[in-house]
């Protein structure tokens, strides 16, 4: 009865009926029928698992919001889905359910101001990165609370590491033109990336124990950012001895849109899962 | 629904049940027969139409019995279940037909509200032990003797703090509908004050800068 806040009034002699019920919880789910589809789920490092010497994967299944994701993180309606739109659809179905993270909204709490913070962790590592040869592993959790409440005293002096330039740039700028970059992070090396219409430049520097930022900038007014952590730099993975590999797990951004008339933008960044093109 | 405009009531002594209106009661009712009524259906259906029209919409058997009977057994199994069990209660030795025990109330209250299959169902089967369980916290205050007695609960199953309860008076429909009767009740309030500070404790830091690494 944790979640409720219950009012009542029983009749004081027998049979003592219940004559009123007031619960003064606000966000008390209205009781739905047990939903008999499958949900989904996910091989992932569950929570707890620091790293991949520390554990393995294991099966997780999706443990959504009812009241947020009526239907669950792998569904989302045609109307709302950007590349339907202006599309003539062969189906009458209102619902369109995907297997991959496309629909997944576990990565949209993000805090309404005109930043959108969005953390996800990272794992990162390398041996002896040669210069501009550097290898990169990435490990994006799926972000929860915990993972915000840990982070939200880092501030932005350590956005330096990673930037994010849009695709209509031609070629990155001049690291010494890059404003959040200091002269003492200097990089080693860099390489590019495509996430859904953004690359991401991702710069490797001395201090990579220091937690690595993403900013991704859409237009004048909308923001995200994305939180990378470095893991044991300089190791390589003890799990699958490679230092090349690229391993993102189930995530996805949501880009907020203001003074746009689409929809937002929901951006699969696990479209980069296997990849180990980083050299 | 009028405001009881009649004498005052004969203390401690409630209406027959017999002459009030139990909306509860009826709509469980009314709504278990129209469940009942639903799933007779195909059996009539097979012969001859395959088709039931429901709030204007053509659905088949096999589709109206996931739509609306399903559904159905769920709401009314949300809703009514238990609510027999005041009647049960009155009707078996573990009633006690005094009008100043609020345990009973209270007990029974639990019963029904927990949405815990296992603490009611250890409720019903160690009622005596779980009502002697129930105990009156001793608070001192300086109310007058006017005020309404209240008292707080503690040792309640399934609840995370003491329970106030007070006796008050309820205002109840009569059967005819045209009038009201005063019905006296235990009033009980789960008021969950170590969740709303726990609540007011986590907002508060977002507006401070310092206090966010508290969290």
């Amino acid at each position: 009865m944790q979640y409720n806040w219950y009012e009542a009034a029983v009749s004081a002699n027998a049979p003592r009926r219940i004559i009123s019920v007031v619960d003064w919880a606000s966000d008390s789910p209205t009781p739905l029928p047990p939903s008999s589809s499958k949900p989904a789920t996910y091989n992932v490092f569950a929570w707890g698992t620091n790293d991949p010497s520390e554990g393995n994967r294991s099966i997780t299944t999706e443990n959504f919001d009812v009241l947020a994701s009526p239907v669950g993180w792998h569904s989302l309606p045609y109307a709302n889905d950007p590349p339907f739109h202006g599309v003539r659809l062969n189906t009458t179905e209102f619902y369109r359910n995907t297997t991959t993270t496309w629909g997944n909204n576990v990565c949209d709490f993000l805090l309404r101001s005109r930043n959108h913070l969005l953390y996800v962790r990272c794992v990162y590592h390398s041996r002896s990165l040669p210069r501009r040869t550097g290898r990169l592993g990435i490990h994006i959790l799926t972000i929860t609370a915990r993972t915000l409440a840990r982070t939200r005293h880092l501030t932005t002096s350590t956005i330096r590491n990673l930037l994010i330039r849009p695709m209509h740039w031609q070629k990155p700028r001049s690291i010494s033109t890059l404003p959040s970059l200091s002269s003492s992070t200097r990089p080693i090396w860099s390489t590019i990336f495509t996430i859904g219409a953004f690359q991401f430049l991702l710069l490797n520097c001395n201090q990579t124990h220091h937690p690595l930022q993403i900013r991704l900038r859409r237009s004048r007014w909308e923001f995200s950012t994305i939180q990378l952590w470095p893991w044991r730099c300089g190791e390589r993975c003890s799990h699958c001895q490679r230092s090349g590999w690229l391993l993102v797990q189930q995530c996805f951004l949501h880009v907020p849109t203001r003074w746009s008339e689409r929809p937002d933008v929901f951006v699969p960044i696990n479209h980069l899962v296997g990849s180990n093109d980083f050299t | 629904m009028k405001f009881y405009s009649g004498p005052t009531p004969t203390p401690f002594v409630n209406p027959d049940p017999d002459t009030i209106c139990h909306p509860h009661r009826e709509y469980c009712d009314g709504f278990y027969a129209e469940l009942q009524k639903q799933d007779e259906l195909p059996q009539t259906l097979q012969e001859g139409e395959q088709f039931v029209f429901i709030g204007g919409t053509k659905v088949g058997t096999q589709a109206r019995r996931e739509e609306v009977i399903i559904p159905g057994e769920y709401l009314h199994h949300c809703n009514c279940f238990l609510q027999t069990l005041p009647y049960d209660l009155a009707s078996s030795r573990k009633a006690n037909p005094d009008i100043l025990d609020w345990k009973s109330a209270l007990l029974q209250f639990m019963a029904v509200a927990t949405p815990k299959d296992h603490v009611r169902a250890d409720i019903l089967d160690n009622y005596d032990a779980y009502l002697d369980g129930l105990k009156e916290l001793e608070t001192s205050h300086f109310a007058s003797s006017d005020d309404p007695m209240v008292f707080y609960v503690d040792n309640v199953p399934d609840a995370v703090s003491p329970v106030k309860a007070k006796m008050a008076y309820a205002q109840v429909p009569d059967k005819k509908g045209d009038s009201t009767d005063l019905n006296l009740v235990w009033k009980v309030h789960f008021s969950n004050f170590s969740s709303s500070t726990t609540l007011l404790n986590l907002i508060i830091p977002v507006r401070s800068r310092d206090a966010v690494q508290l969290v």
